[in-house]
């Protein structure tokens, strides 16, 4: 348990000091929900391509955090040093990707509140019923909620596949290439489940629509969760 | 000499088409000081590295005998070129991070190390701002917490100004800080002054060409004859 809370708060003050990552995944966030939202006129964007502009978004974003923290490690070799001490490769596994997901959810609220100012009008409009009499109805409530379980999900299963990916392409010279090419086909699916549940909940369907989006996202997590356990050593080793 | 403390035998390592160590036995015995010698690229630091195991042999194997490997590993500590610190944490940091690792991290030691290293002033700095004779004391630092047996010891004087010279060649001599009760039971070492890595060892490893020769003693290899070899 020491040596996990130790690596924990290691990972934590890496994810503090890394300003430099937040600085331009905000940045890069803010950039593409811009050049989508003044790109085209806000009759011709609905609510359907909005929440895949920000899944779209914020899976490019993490990135930049997932390459951070495979850059800590690889600098100066300092995960070799941590082996050395006799560390499990599964007890790295976890802390690291625990930092990313708190991490990448912060991303993810950040981005979550900069695409409500964007592409929030049509949420708000009496007409969808989310919005009545000056305050937020049950529905707009259970919405905010909806995607807030959402974006957990999906930025735990990213964090997952990312730390796996990562050290998949640690000791490779293409590492960076090499990470994109394995990241992204894998984290398609939890990306579709994503932007189709919040889809969902954005046409205010209620918790139970939407809810095998969920389920699947859910899976993605327990399985990477496992994998990553039972493989991470050796993905590092060999 | 005593006991044997581990054994090694036909390790191999490639990197690419370039093999760097082709085959490398023998043994490391207690109160062994080696001084490791070869040409540039002969293949020094590739065995320094896989006997501390940060690489992993393509072929052979390394047996730890009594002590098993995870405690070998703990009893180790390699001073290399490459610093395995965290270059966006600052000394005092990565010090208890390790010595967190490694056993019970106290404020007052890790401290004490950084005063004795001289960068006590520069405990909050990141890594990343460090000159390499920074880092250089701080790998000592990290030496001075974690108080290892054995140690592997990769051009140690690179980098470092007269004060860290004399610090290390302290520590190398005195085989650890006796005040510290600190005690290094063997050690390998590489330095490209031939004539200072003679004096403080016992022993004489030669390589060439990845190949790790036959032990010698300071009887079977003069000084002469080592710098003819190396010319």
């Amino acid at each position: 348990m020491k040596v996990f809370r130790t690596l924990l708060a290691k990972e934590l003050k890496l994810y503090f000091f890394g300003t430099s990552f937040y600085m331009v995944s905000s940045v890069l966030s803010i950039g593409l929900f811009l050049l989508f939202r003044f790109t085209y006129p806000s009759e011709q964007i609905n609510m359907e391509i909005a929440v895949s502009v920000l899944w779209s978004v914020h899976m490019i974003s993490s990135l930049f955090s997932l390459i951070a923290s495979q850059e800590w490690e690889w600098e100066a070799n300092a995960l070799r040093a941590v082996k050395l001490s006799g560390v499990e490769g599964y007890i790295v596994f976890l802390t690291k990707s625990i930092a990313s997901i708190g991490s990448m959810f912060l991303l993810w609220i950040l981005e979550f509140l900069v695409w409500m100012v964007l592409y929030g009008g049509d949420i708000f409009k009496p007409s969808t019923g989310g919005y009545s009499a000056g305050q937020m109805t049950a529905p707009l409530t259970n919405m905010i909620f909806q995607l807030l379980v959402c974006g957990m999900l999906a930025s735990i299963g990213i964090a997952l596949i990312g730390q796996i990916t990562s050290v998949l392409a640690l000791h490779s010279r293409f590492r960076h290439v090499l990470m994109f090419i394995v990241f992204f086909p894998i984290s398609i699916p939890l990306m579709i489940s994503a932007s189709s549940y919040s889809r969902l909940a954005v046409q205010l369907k209620g918790w139970s629509a939407g809810l095998n989006f969920l389920s699947l996202e859910a899976a993605f997590c327990l399985f990477f969760t496992a994998a990553g356990v039972i493989l991470y050593d050796y993905l590092w080793e060999e | 000499m005593s006991g044997v403390l581990l054994k090694f035998n036909q390790l191999k390592k490639q990197f690419g088409y370039h093999r760097a160590v082709n085959s490398a036995s023998g043994e490391i015995c207690e109160n062994e000081f080696i001084s490791l010698y070869g040409v540039n690229g002969a293949g020094k630091s590739t065995l320094l590295y896989l006997l501390s195991g940060v690489y992993k042999p393509d072929s052979g194997s390394i047996d730890y005998l009594n002590l098993g490997k995870k405690n070998f590993h703990l009893k180790m500590q390699l001073m290399s070129h490459q610093s395995m610190f965290y270059a966006r944490l600052s000394a005092y940091d990565n010090l208890f991070f390790f010595q967190e690792l490694y056993g019970e991290a106290r404020i007052s030691e890790v401290l004490f190390a950084l005063e004795m290293t001289g960068l006590i002033k520069a405990r909050s700095k990141f890594i990343d701002g460090f000159s390499r004779g920074m880092i250089q004391r701080l790998m000592i630092a990290r030496m001075i917490l974690a108080k290892p047996e054995f140690v592997f010891f990769d051009e140690p004087f690179t980098g470092l100004d007269i004060q860290g010279q004399k610090l290390l060649l302290s520590i190398i001599e005195n085989r650890g800080i006796p005040a510290l009760h600190w005690k290094i039971k063997s050690f390998i070492f590489v330095d490209h002054d031939i004539d200072r890595a003679y004096e403080l060892t016992s022993t004489v490893w030669y390589i060439q060409n990845g190949e790790l020769q036959k032990p010698m003693t300071k009887n079977e290899m003069p000084l002469d004859q080592l710098r003819e070899l190396l010319g």
